[in-house]
């Protein structure tokens, strides 16, 4: 009997210790399926799928399909509808007497045809955030990338010098989206991979002229580091399309600082050209399915496919969109009938042009 | 372990043979007496009347006489409950009248607190106890259904009719937007998870009502502060009955109900609807159109009978005081095919060891459902299927019922099914079982008197396995044009461990120099919930795949989180006249990030006894009163998910690829987060009043509070470029809760043959948001959403700063002047021309503001008598069924007929505009009176020349309900009254018997 009541006494508070020593660490839980950056950025591959990322904002409004969003329900209520190029023709090409918008009912993105657009606007609130959630990604990628990552992560040697090239083409993806959003929105916050993501730091303006010269700078350092023209991948930046990119902020250098740049807009135009660049002289075959083929024209290329990179927006809209043209002349399932050309816009054609 | 029950079995018979040596040893005589009550004379029955230090012992009749045989120098002892011990010396009389005295019960009552007992008396926050004898009865088939009305500031919502169904339960107005309003459930130690069980319609359903000794609700935060990061909406602790030392006792009790509807949702009839097509239709309709008159909603609810049975067994095997309760029943719902079938099983054990320094309460439980859940598809559709057609067609196809078909008798598309069809053709069937169990061992530590050491280990665990299958000829999962690949079948498969371990010290002393008490608890806990959900990919009936889908990505998920927390509790007495009680919790979350998992909250509480104070003392009208004023900080992390803190990244589907040179890649996308998550924290403030009159024949409280909830998560805009989504949860909200509540039980008649008890309870609560920005009260926010209603093109309520959570956001509705809505008419508020979001306006609630319970019981000899009513004022339900289905577009569309509801004929709306469902028409006052239980119970008493003895009883439940409401039920969770499975009439009969 005594030494039952021994045991147990003991027991109690043994068991009790044991079980306290034990559970402690049971605070840091980490989900089963969904990853961590740091099991993602464990592999070259991963690498690269979050490159994919970084480039497939502008390709698809989501991850899971057609119709998927990247950007929440508060931005925009029909996912399809965010799509960057789409809401970028939005702004640039409804805005003018190019094109007009046959659905009435809609008030949105009828209004920037009519001149009447405010901040709520989804086309504007599209645009913006979506190439803030490009530069947010190419930020992200930029540390994951830094070396003490590369290093901390023992990757080392071609993989190494890989993503090495792999963060240069997500800088030069955060200057192209700047430059977007400079030239529609003229001021924009700066964010660099100095601002660590959900600080909750209110990101600050630096001018158009700061963010010009941001945007030069990292071109410029990038003309000097990504791979020669044509000598990267198909879908991926290389040298050619940096000078492209420095020729049209050349070009319009006077709306942005208020001191024009057309002789450096020239320079690098020259430059495109004698890396072997031309206008293709079939024009209806820069739009045929295998326009993958072209070597001469295209730059830099946002790859499209009907299966494996769907989306409600670029070149399927511009395909579906144009109303009356029916499918078997497009070439696509039918027309969606809402964008067609203005009667100010076809004026502009001489009444014998076949063309008008 | 053997050793000791040897032990026990040793001391057993020589305890046995000494109580009959002291039955024989003294010379005895006779005593005869009376027993009656000190306070006015009446007799009292059942009054134990025993020998000291020995085992004779009679009960008095009920007229209060007593005859007993006793040792001529013996000493009777006279207890009852609610009277006060008292011992009489025989010392050679023959006759003894004794007159007992009234005790305040209340004075011993041990209430469960967190972690441990207090005595009653020595509360000091907002605590209410519900017992089994106060419980609402009848075919009660989840546990907290037994204490809806009976406790203020507690409101208790049935989900609907479903048989097992859950409640919403608030407690104080609930403190949250995004995060949860639930409390903690705490079953016999155990908190549970709120994430429930798949295939369960309500994780408490496990629980046997009738196992059930006593609810315990923590209200204020300086009562449930204890509970740390979990406790901000209240806390409900549950204790289950023990087994009992003594003679073996076994009581059956059987329940038997009806179930039926308590009225339908008014619809047009099928001479109705074929005038309005004669009228309005196209030709195409017109064709259509049948000849019957079919009553879809008779058709799919049945009068619905289920049984409750449960056994069960207690007493002291040996030494060892035991409780076994089996329980089965078989519940239908009043929607056809859905039924609940439940068996479960408890087992107590509370054995003591070495004297009864060790004590071990061992509490197993566990549950097996089997249920078909019925489509509830079915009831919308039996609301809008068109009712001039019949159930039945005169084909075999589609299994015999009417469905919308071509001339050929193929399935038209996209158009609603049969709703009896939907309903026979679905088979979902779920096999939940659960099991709660935990030991404790409660140690008194020798040669320190008052110190205690505790250590309860306990588990919960689940396991849900369910099939989904719908025939290949149904309507609902028809493939058009392609026989013999539709259909549905799909399986699920769930399980959960759940593991808790507590160990504390409680130390007790009173130091009766200095007239003070202390009890002072500290501990530590850990609480693990562990789940495993498997993903099954879905098969046609034939069990083929179906084109278009893909295996899971994943075959299963194991979200997991931990609460580790240390407590300590510490309650000082002076004089039995002042009481504090303070407590601090430190939990720490698996839940949050590093920096903002540990969380430390604290409480005060102080009471004033003043009716021990000498001017009270002696007052003869004053029998209680006691001031409390409580003060604490809780937290709430339920709601919030295992790894929201965490930015963590999926892998993209296989449509969304990026091209690099000739391969497609898939994408990594991270998610947006805040990795500054946290607990929402609520601040309580608690002032009460304890009272009592005439001897505690009237008894109550009145409690004042005032919570305040900071760090409400709310989804917020994030400055672009700063984070993965443009909009995250974050904690930035305020809210404010506050209240009155007000609690009487009288006892206005208590005499020998009749008591008569009533209980009175009222609560006022306001729900205020202060903050939901940023930048706090920013004003160019619109508000978060909040519910949206059917046909409606955007949500009908926000939350919005300065108005209660969820409040309507409508147009003002303008009528003609025989009061008849104009559709589409509306009050251009600003005046600018225009009719936009700016002439909406915010106002109305759909959660009341005064909650009201009143019970009463009467008993007169053998009978008993009594019903329970309930109250809500203010609450407002928006009519979805008469936005939606009242206009002429609903009954007539493009192509087919549907039936539509009475209100068209009232509006004679077309339908044509499309915001006309964001009228204030629609929107009604939802006060409403309903008696919840009418209950009548007759004590047959000790049958004939056996130990048992029987009661009857007979029950109905919501028996009527009062309202201006027009539509089925003015109790509508979220306001948004639409496709609501029905209540049901619940009339049961019901016999226990104890023997």
């Amino acid at each position: 009997m005594k030494n039952n009541s021994f045991k147990l006494k003991l027991i109690v508070p043994i068991l009790a210790i044991a079980v306290l020593a034990g559970c402690t660490k049971k605070l840091d839980l980490s989900p089963t399926n969904d990853l961590t950056n740091d099991k993602v950025f464990a592999t070259p591959l991963g690498y690269k799928e979050a490159l994919a990322k970084v480039y497939g904002v502008m390709l698809t409004t989501g991850s899971q399909g057609a119709g998927s969003g990247d950007l929440p329900s508060q931005i925009i209520s029909d996912a399809g509808n965010s799509d960057f190029f789409r809401n970028l023709w939005y702004l640039e090409c409804l805005s003018t007497d190019e094109a007009g918008w046959t659905y009435h009912g809609n008030t949105d993105p009828i209004g920037i045809h009519q001149m009447n657009w405010t901040s709520v606007n989804f086309s504007v609130k599209c645009s913006y955030y979506r190439s803030y959630y490009a530069i947010t990604l190419a930020n992200n990628f930029i540390t994951e990338a830094s070396d003490d990552n590369l290093a901390k992560r023992g990757i080392t040697g071609k993989d190494a010098a890989d993503i090495k090239v792999y963060k240069d083409e997500a800088r030069f993806i955060r200057a192209y989206h700047y430059w977007i959003l400079m030239d529609l929105f003229g001021n924009p916050p700066l964010v660099t991979e100095a601002v660590q993501i959900g600080s909750k730091s209110f990101p600050t303006q630096v001018g158009r002229t700061g963010m010009f010269n941001f945007i030069e700078s990292e071109l410029k350092d990038l003309a000097a580091t990504l791979p020669a023209p044509k000598a990267n991948e198909y879908g991926r930046i290389d040298q050619a399309g940096v000078w492209s990119l420095l020729a049209r902020l050349y070009l319009n250098a006077g709306v942005y600082t208020g001191t024009a740049r057309y002789t450096d807009a020239i320079t690098y135009c020259n430059k495109v050209i004698a890396a072997g660049y031309s206008l293709h002289p079939k024009f209806k075959e820069l739009m045929l399915a295998d326009n993958n083929l072209n070597t001469d024209e295209f730059i830099w290329t946002a790859p499209y496919d009907g299966i494996a990179t769907q989306t409600y927006g670029g070149t399927t809209f511009l395909i579906h969109g144009p109303a009356a043209v029916p499918g078997d002349s497009s070439g696509c399932s039918g027309t969606w009938g809402c964008i067609r050309v203005t009667q100010q816009f076809v004026d502009l054609f001489d009444a014998a042009d076949i063309r008008g | 372990m053997k050793k000791v029950i040897k032990n026990f079995l040793r001391i057993i018979p020589q305890t046995i043979a000494l109580l009959c040596l002291s039955v024989v040893a003294f010379a005895q005589t006779a005593v005869t007496g009376k027993v009656t009550d000190s306070k006015d004379g009446t007799p009292i029955p059942g009054v134990t009347v025993q020998v000291k230090g020995a085992t004779t012992a009679t009960r008095t009749a009920a007229d209060g006489t007593f005859k007993i045989n006793v040792p001529t120098d013996g000493v009777l002892v006279f207890t009852s409950v609610g009277f006060g011990r008292q011992e009489i010396t025989v010392a050679g009389k023959a006759s003894i009248e004794v007159s007992m005295v009234q005790t305040n019960q209340q004075l011993n009552e041990v209430v469960v607190v967190g972690y441990g007992t207090t005595r009653k008396k020595d509360l000091t926050g907002a605590v209410a106890t519900v017992t089994s004898k106060d419980f609402q009865k009848g075919n009660i088939t989840t546990p907290e259904q037994m204490i809806s009305g009976k406790v203020p500031g507690v409101a208790i919502t049935s989900n609907g009719g479903q048989p097992g169904s859950g409640s919403t339960i608030r407690i104080r107005g609930g403190s949250s937007l995004n995060a949860s309003n639930d409390p903690l459930i705490v079953i016999d130690g155990v908190p549970l998870d709120q994430s429930g069980i798949n295939g369960a319609s309500n994780p408490l359903s496990f629980i046997n009502p009738n196992d059930i000794e006593s609810f315990t609700v923590l209200k204020d935060a300086s009562a449930a502060a204890i509970y740390g990061t979990r406790a901000a909406n209240g806390v409900i602790i549950i204790t289950t009955k023990k087994g009992k030392s003594g003679a073996l006792k076994l009581n059956f009790n059987t329940v038997t109900s009806i179930a039926n509807k308590t009225g339908e949702v008014d619809v047009l009839t099928g001479d109705q609807v074929r005038a309005i097509v004669s009228q309005m239709g196209n030709a195409q309709q017109k064709a259509q159109v049948g000849t019957a008159n079919t009553n879809w909603q008779d058709a799919i609810y049945h009068t619905a009978v289920s049984t409750d049975n449960n056994f069960s067994f207690s007493g002291g095997l040996k030494k060892l005081p035991y409780r076994v309760s089996l329980g089965y029943s078989y519940l239908n719902g009043i929607l056809q095919t859905d039924h609940l079938q439940k068996t479960s099983l408890a087992l107590v054990l509370n054995p003591t060891f070495f004297h009864n320094t060790l004590k071990v309460d061992i509490n197993l439980k566990g549950s097996m459902e089997k249920t078909r859940f019925g489509n509830q598809g079915a009831i919308g559709g039996a609301v809008s299927f068109d009712p001039t057609q019949s159930i039945y067609s005169s084909s075999k196809r589609y299994g015999g019922y009417y469905e919308w078909t071509e001339a050929n008798g193929e399935l038209i598309l996209n158009r609603p099914n049969n709703p009896v069809g939907v309903l026979n053709q679905t088979v979902d069937e779920q096999t939940p079982k659960r099991s709660i169990g935990n030991i404790q061992f409660d140690y008194a530590i020798p040669y320190v008197k008052g110190l205690h050491a505790n250590l309860n280990l306990a588990y919960d665990v689940s396991k849900s396995e369910g099939t989904y299958f719908v025939n290949d000829s149904a309507a609902q999962a028809y493939i058009i044009g392609k026989p013999g690949i539709g259909g549905s079948k799909s399986s699920s498969k769930s399980t959960k461990q759940n593991t808790v371990v507590d160990f504390y010290l409680n130390y007790v002393k009173d130091f009766a120099a200095i007239k003070s008490r202390i009890d002072f608890t500290a501990g530590y806990t850990y609480n693990n919930y562990f789940a495993t959900y498997y993903n099954y990919r879905g098969y046609n009936a034939k069990g083929d795949t179906i084109a278009g889908t893909k295996a899971p990505n994943f075959p299963f998920n194991k979200p997991e989180n931990t609460v580790i927390g240390f407590f300590g509790r510490l309650n000082y007495i002076l004089n039995d006249k002042y009481y504090l009680t303070a407590t601090i919790r430190r939990d720490g979350s698996s839940r949050f990030g590093d920096g903002n998992k540990w969380g430390t909250f604290p409480s005060a509480a102080l009471s004033w006894k003043i009716k021990n104070e000498d001017f009270l003392k002696d007052n003869r009208t004053i029998s209680d009163l006691k001031l409390r004023l409580g003060y604490g900080i809780t937290g709430q992390q339920d709601g919030i998910g295992n790894y929201a803190f965490l930015s963590t990244y999926s892998l993209s589907g296989p449509n969304s690829l990026t091209q690099f040179g000739n391969n497609y890649y898939y994408t990594y996308a991270p998610s947006g987060f805040y990795p500054g998550l946290k607990w929402e924290e609520t601040t309580g403030y608690n002032a009460g009043i304890d009272y009592g009159f005439v001897n505690n024949r009237i008894t109550g409280s009145v409690d004042f509070y005032l919570k305040r909830t900071k760090d409400l998560l709310n989804s917020v805009s994030q400055p672009a470029g700063t984070n993965f989504s443009a909009y995250v949860l974050a904690n930035v909200g305020n809210m404010d809760n506050k209240g009155v509540e007000f609690n009487v039980t009288a006892i206005p008649v208590k005499n020998k043959n009749v008591t008569w008890d009533v209980n009175f309870n009222a609560t006022y609560n306001k729900n205020v948001i202060t903050n939901l920005t940023i930048v706090p009260k920013d004003v160019t926010y619109i508000g978060a959403p909040g519910g949206g209603a059917a046909g409606v093109n955007g949500p009908i309520q926000y939350s919005q700063i300065n108005y209660s959570k969820n409040t309507f956001f409508l147009y003002h509705q303008i009528y003609d002047i025989t009061g008849k809505p104009i559709e589409g008419l509306f009050e251009d508020v600003n005046r600018d021309g225009i009719i936009n979001e700016k002439d909406k306006y915010l106002g109305k609630r759909p959660d009341a503001n005064l909650f009201f319970g009143f019970s009463t019981n009467v008993s007169y000899k053998k009978w008993n008598a009594g019903f329970v009513l309930r109250a809500n004022l203010n609450n407002y339900v928006y009519n979805n069924v008469y936005s939606n289905l009242g206009k002429s577009t609903q009954i007539l569309d493009a192509y087919t007929i549907h039936n539509g509801s009475v209100n068209y004929l009232e509006t004679q709306f077309n339908g044509k505009t499309d915001i006309q469902g964001f009228s204030d028409y629609y929107l009604e006052n939802a006060s409403f009176l309903r008696m919840d239980n009418l209950s009548l119970g007759y004590n047959l008493g000790t049958i004939h020349n056996t130990k048992a003895s029987v009661r009857f009883s007979a029950n109905v439940q919501n028996v009527f309900v009062i309202t201006k409401y027009k539509g089925l039920d003015p109790e509508v969770n979220g306001g948004i009254d639409n496709n609501f499975y029905p209540r049901p009439r619940i009339i049961s009969i019901g016999a226990n018997i104890d023997f």
